[in-house]
């Protein structure tokens, strides 16, 4: 290399490097969708010290057209189906199954723990307005284990499925079992019904000391319906249950309001909510059983609000940030978050996606994320920057601790 | 001088593609595989689709327990020691991942969470793409209905794994949460950093008199038009449609690429059918 182009270079690499100062930040204030900890627990985790050790970043490309949504909305269950669990006596009497469409299909599992008796769909007795139905007439599209084994249904060992003849209509059927041991799951769908059941959490995630919104609706169409008996339950990752009452609204929908005071002992899984209604409707006697799930955590970290940008030896462009975080009980804590920039037309578009992770000890640390030339040479938005969707993992238990829709406004 | 420069950029090129060293894993559904090559894909298929590599030696099977969630040691970290032994042991430069069902999880987890474990970054950096076979991506009502009635058990017993963590996850509801929170790649969340392209099955045909019933077994197909009644008339006798392209793009309907536009069904998506080997090893 000539030593001219050699300047040449040197200049540009002096012209093109990231600023070597340290320049102070603020979180951007919180809004109303964010997720913040009321309190932090001290509690130790207990599969933090199993957790990877070597501290780890990734960034990746995003992109600029991509329509991001940093709080996705809660995903609203619409059931049309309902369940109980009967025993053998109950089902060698008859068991009465209110239907409000034609072409019910009728699931019969064996209870966990009480038997793995095979069930027959033509051993069962259907009866309807005095009429029996045996030795699978009345019925269509039996599946017994052999056809459920080798299809792709995980159904209980043991299960039996069928279809009752949508030439029988709807109504109040009778089922006979004489078959059944031990408890059985009775599970109706009713795919062709009007009537449901919607619920529906106002989150995906909840953190202990929030308040779980619950929303319920028993719907005849467009139209809500007033249930004549409506409750719920939670059940814990870990198997513990809470029962709540909805009330009702003038527009006939029914809502909850449960203190997340659930568990400090979070476990790996989430947490369920169970609406169970009954009403009389113009189509007979409606059963209705809804179940959503949501995350639940415990928070053991927070961000203070203060953050900077880095010095850092790279050429542009180049964003390199750190972010305080107090932590009350060691373990391993991801931070993420997108970097936005602005595009020639001046709209906010999203570049880059950054994480970072690493075992931190109680007390305050800075937790980092870089968006370097790898992730942003070419990007068509640069200055001012966004950081949104910032968010704080427990990787223990992958329990959210901290969210904001808008985390930081980077000026320059 | 033209010439010459054109030259440079070609050789560059060209070297470029002589020095990546290409291979495929083969990445099973929900289930404890201990010989997926036999049990879960059969050789036909894996025989064809690594026929598209320049060495066909170039390719591992994976045998994880995913009967477990995505991200148990069992189920991700089982996969993250696999991949990283074939990727080292093999000096594999570019990865491309066939998934099959609840394996496109198992794998978007990973993508989505490189921070979790010190092997995951290598194995992204390598991977050049993720083709997703009929991927369970917002789960199936199927999974929903299993779990449906046993809640009201005794705790234990379903603690107990009764049901496996697998389907409790395959949850409809449950994937909605973890796909807001935990993954990447669905509507309105950042995308993976590797491309992850699905094929979706449309349909179950089981009818007697159609060859098309027959491909993967008859009897495995019938099941799984039992199954039906629970999904959408668009499905695959497990998934939805809208399940199967929840995540990333969608690199084609079964109908529009398989020989005769055929549907492939929840078993047939991982079987010779159809010509879906050829389609895939033309497309590593």
């Amino acid at each position: 290399m000539k030593l001219s182009t050699k300047i040449l270079a040197a200049a540009l690499a002096l012209t093109l490097s990231a600023p070597l100062v340290a320049a102070d930040l603020a979180l951007a204030p919180a809004g109303p969708n964010d997720t913040l900890p009321a309190r932090l627990s001290a509690v130790a985790h207990k599969n933090a010290a199993s957790l990877e050790a070597q501290p780890l970043a990734f960034a990746w490309r995003l992109e600029p057209e991509a329509a991001l949504t940093a709080v996705v909305v809660p995903q609203e269950t619409k059931s049309r189906e309902y369940w109980d669990t009967r025993s053998s006596d109950e089902l060698a009497a008859g068991v009465t199954l209110p239907t409000t469409a034609a072409g019910a299909i009728v699931r019969l599992s064996p209870a966990a723990g009480t038997s793995t008796k095979a069930l027959e769909a033509r051993r069962v007795v259907l009866v309807k307005d005095g009429q029996r139905y045996e030795d699978g007439t009345g019925m269509q599209t039996i599946a017994d284990v052999a056809e459920l084994e080798k299809g792709a249904a995980p159904f209980p060992e043991g299960s039996t499925v069928f279809r009752i003849d949508p030439k029988l209509g709807a109504g109040s059927f009778k089922i006979e079992v004489p078959q059944a041991s031990g408890e059985t799951v009775v599970h109706v769908f009713e795919p062709q019904s009007s009537l449901q059941l919607d619920l529906k959490a106002d989150r995906n995630a909840y953190q202990a000391g929030s308040k779980i919104v619950v929303a319920a609706s028993l719907r005849d169409g467009e139209k809500a319906i007033p249930a004549g008996e409506i409750s719920g339950m939670i059940t814990t990752a870990d198997g513990q249950m809470r029962e709540f009452a909805f009330v009702a609204d003038k527009a006939g929908n029914y809502r909850a309001e449960v203190p997340a005071d659930l568990t400090t002992d979070v476990s790996r899984g989430l947490f369920e909510i169970h609406a169970f209604a009954s009403a009389k409707s113009d189509q007979g006697r409606v059963l209705r059983d809804a179940r959503t799930a949501f995350a639940y955590s415990v928070p053991s970290a927070r961000l203070t609000g203060a953050a900077r940008t880095l010095p850092v030896r790279m050429r542009n462009p180049v964003v390199y940030l750190e972010f305080d975080v107090e932590v009350a009980s060691a373990s391993r804590y991801q931070i993420g978050g997108v970097l936005y920039g602005t595009d020639a037309a001046g709209r906010s578009v999203p570049l880059a996606m950054a994480q970072s992770a690493q075992q931190l000890a109680p007390g305050v640390h800075g937790m980092t994320l870089m968006y370097g030339p790898d992730v942003l040479d070419g990007a068509k938005a640069g200055a001012p920057y966004q950081i949104r969707d910032l968010q704080l993992v427990n990787q223990a238990d992958m329990g959210l601790q901290e969210q904001r829709e808008l985390g930081l406004v980077l000026a320059q | 001088m033209l010439r010459v420069i054109l030259g440079l950029v070609l050789g560059l090129a060209v070297s470029a593609n002589v020095q990546a060293n290409r291979g495929i894993a083969f990445i099973h559904g929900t289930g404890h595989q201990t010989n997926a090559l036999d049990d879960y894909w059969q050789r036909p298929f894996v025989d064809t689709v690594r026929g598209g590599l320049a060495n066909s030696a170039n390719y591992v099977v994976i045998n994880c327990n995913f009967e477990k969630y995505m991200w148990d040691t069992a189920a991700s970290g089982c996969l993250a020691t696999q991949l990283s032994s074939f990727i080292a042991s093999r000096g594999i430069t570019e990865l491309t991942m066939i998934t099959h069902s609840n394996g496109g999880n198992v794998v978007r987890w990973l993508l989505s969470n490189p921070t979790y474990d010190s092997r995951y970054p290598n194995i992204i950096n390598k991977t050049r793409k993720v083709i997703a076979l009929a991927p369970s991506s917002a789960g199936t009502p199927l999974a929903n209905a299993t779990i449906n009635g046993n809640v009201f058990e005794t705790s234990l017993g379903w603690l107990m794994g009764y049901k496996s963590d697998a389907v409790r996850m395959q949850q409809t509801h449950w994937m909605s949460t973890y796909n807001a929170q935990n993954l990447y790649g669905t509507a309105g969340r950042p995308a993976l950093p590797k491309p992850f392209s699905a094929v979706v099955g449309t349909d179950v045909i089981t009818a007697l008199w159609s060859g098309n019933a027959y491909c993967g077994g008859y009897h495995l197909n019938l099941g799984l038009e039992v199954t039906h009644a629970w999904l959408d008339s668009c499905a695959d006798g497990f998934l939805n449609c809208s399940s199967q392209a929840a995540a990333g793009s969608t690199w084609f309907r079964d109908y529009q690429r398989t020989s005769s536009g055929y549907a492939l069904n929840h078993n047939q998506s991982r079987r010779d059918c159809f010509g879906l080997p050829t389609l895939l090893r033309n497309n590593l």
